[in-house]
């Protein structure tokens, strides 16, 4: 049996404010699967990835990851399996050079150096920026910031990706070659994206969340089709052909 | 971005990386180990006897080449302590009026020697720190340290707060690039949003280094910085050399007054 699943069973969050930012959600992402997670500003997307990886743990209910709870005691485990990839690379990107924002992740797992190495080099292949490598993160553009953060969670191995609006700010070329490696990726992936281009190509299912709840569980398709689902995400039928959105 | 806040940027990051061409390849340790020395035995001549103090500049003017720098370009840097420094000894002279020398009529008092002799200190102290600095850069200087057994959570905050310099300056920028927008020409700030845009860049910046600590922590990190990955420097027998060569000197010019040579 599979361990690179994610599940969530009657999950509530409050944040210390009193806003309920997600209420009784449930949900079962298998291995290998794709999960889009659609919703409005606000809707509480960027919440439910981070208990994903246990940055932020449950109110009520459990999260499970590959048969580990999320709790204080197995978040190493955890953020092993988990790589969490943040809205703003400007966030993520904190060393002094590439190579070393790269290597933190292996660093912290106690790999030995050869192995951080070889892992570096294979994720700064796998995102077109080994050129990059020796280079302050401060100084590259917008879509190298984006690439390198995904380098910095690849070079971990995980076997969860959760990617937080990939794809945001970034110019079309920049968006292709984010796109490729999300959909080059082998395991279980899911992405909150306002993207729904990004989501069409590369994902099967879609979650659609609004205020705190789980409002739609179906095919992607569904969400191009399907009503009352656009109608969650404020959608209609004029808006997605004005945003040209193309079957891939 | 304004030209200025870019100028403020790139300087940080030339201070982050160094990157000077170096004659002699030095470990940044060795270089460390030689800077404390320098600054621990120029400092502790007594402050009058300037003429063992500028014996001490022997180090700048001739290390500078070796690391690869202009001693002139780190001599003119080192002028931006000047105004502190002068307000340091600028009261001697004013207070100390004991004579302590004759130079053709002209009364030198022990308060003009201090003065003088402050000057000199803080300057030499500015182009030993600058040197450092300038070819290691002030990542390498902290690595450095790390390398030499200085506790972690002191390097690990180190490199965080030159960090978020960065974070500050590009915050700041941000905010006034927002509010120049909305000014209409006005370049005076009232007291009141002074206050304001303070107490917002203060918010603003905690909110992005909990962010890139949650980034930090989402890839593992539990309070130790490891640099497994550095570009490491061997220790060679150049830095052996530069080491023991420099201790050397400074501890003669602090026992031995050369300057007696020549009187």
């Amino acid at each position: 049996m599979s361990h690179h699943y994610i599940e969530f069973k009657n999950v509530s969050y409050r944040y210390a404010s009193g806003t309920v930012a997600l209420r009784d959600v449930s949900f079962r992402i298998s291995h290998g699967e794709k999960v889009a997670l659609l919703g409005r500003n606000g809707a509480g997307k960027s919440t439910l990835l981070q208990l994903t990886d246990g940055l932020l743990l449950p109110s009520e209910g459990t999260v499970d990851v590959g048969g580990i709870p999320v709790t204080k005691q197995t978040l190493p485990q955890i953020r092993q399996t988990v790589g969490m990839v943040f809205q703003n690379p400007d966030d993520q990107l904190f060393m002094p050079t590439v190579e070393e924002d790269v290597a933190f992740g292996p660093i912290n797992m106690r790999l030995p150096e050869e192995e951080v190495r070889r892992r570096v080099d294979m994720a700064l292949q796998a995102v077109g920026c080994s050129d990059l490598a020796t280079r302050s993160p401060l100084q590259l553009s917008g879509g190298q910031k984006r690439r390198v953060a995904i380098a910095t969670v690849l070079s971990m191995q995980p076997s969860i990706l959760v990617l937080d609006e990939p794809t945001s700010n970034l110019d079309w070329e920049a968006r292709d070659s984010v796109e490729r490696m999300i959909g080059g990726f082998m395991h279980t992936c899911l992405v909150a994206s306002h993207d729904l281009a990004l989501v069409r190509r590369i994902c099967r299912r879609a979650i659609v969340i609004d205020k705190g709840e789980i409002k739609a569980d179906c095919p992607v398709s569904d969400v191009f089709e399907n009503e009352d689902v656009m109608r969650l995400l404020g959608l209609s039928k004029a808006s997605l052909s004005e945003m040209c959105v193309c079957g891939g | 971005m304004g030209s200025k806040v870019e100028k403020s940027l790139s300087i940080l990051d030339a201070v982050a990386q160094g990157g000077a061409n170096p004659y002699l390849a030095v470990d940044p340790r060795a270089l460390l180990l030689v800077t404390v020395g320098y600054l621990c035995l120029m400092l502790s001549v007594p402050t009058a006897h300037i003429d063992i103090l500028l014996w001490y500049a022997l180090y700048p003017i001739i290390s500078a080449p070796l690391l690869g720098l202009s001693y002139s370009s780190v001599f003119f840097q080192s002028l931006i302590v000047l105004p502190l420094v002068l307000l340091l000894a600028v009261f001697n002279p004013i207070l100390d009026h004991t004579p302590v020398a004759d130079f053709q009529g002209w009364v030198i008092t022990n308060g003009w020697l201090l003065f003088w002799g402050v000057i000199v200190r803080g300057l030499l102290s500015m182009q030993a720190l600058l040197l450092l600095i300038r070819s290691i850069g002030f990542v390498g200087m902290v690595r450095g340290m790390s390398r030499l057994g200085v506790p972690r959570f002191l390097t690990v905050q180190l490199l965080m707060v030159f960090r978020y310099i960065r974070v500050l300056i590009e915050e700041g920028a941000s905010m006034k690039a927002a509010r120049d927008a909305r000014s209409f020409g006005r370049k005076n700030l009232s007291l009141k949003l002074w206050g304001v845009l303070v107490g917002q860049l203060f918010l603003r910046s905690v909110d992005r280094a909990e962010r890139v600590h949650r980034a930090m922590l989402a890839r593992g990190f539990h309070g130790d910085i490891s640099y497994s990955l550095s570009s490491r420097s061997r220790w060679g027998w150049s830095s052996t050399l530069y080491l023991v060569v420099w201790m050397i000197i400074f501890v003669m010019l602090r026992l031995f007054n050369l300057s007696l040579l020549f009187v």
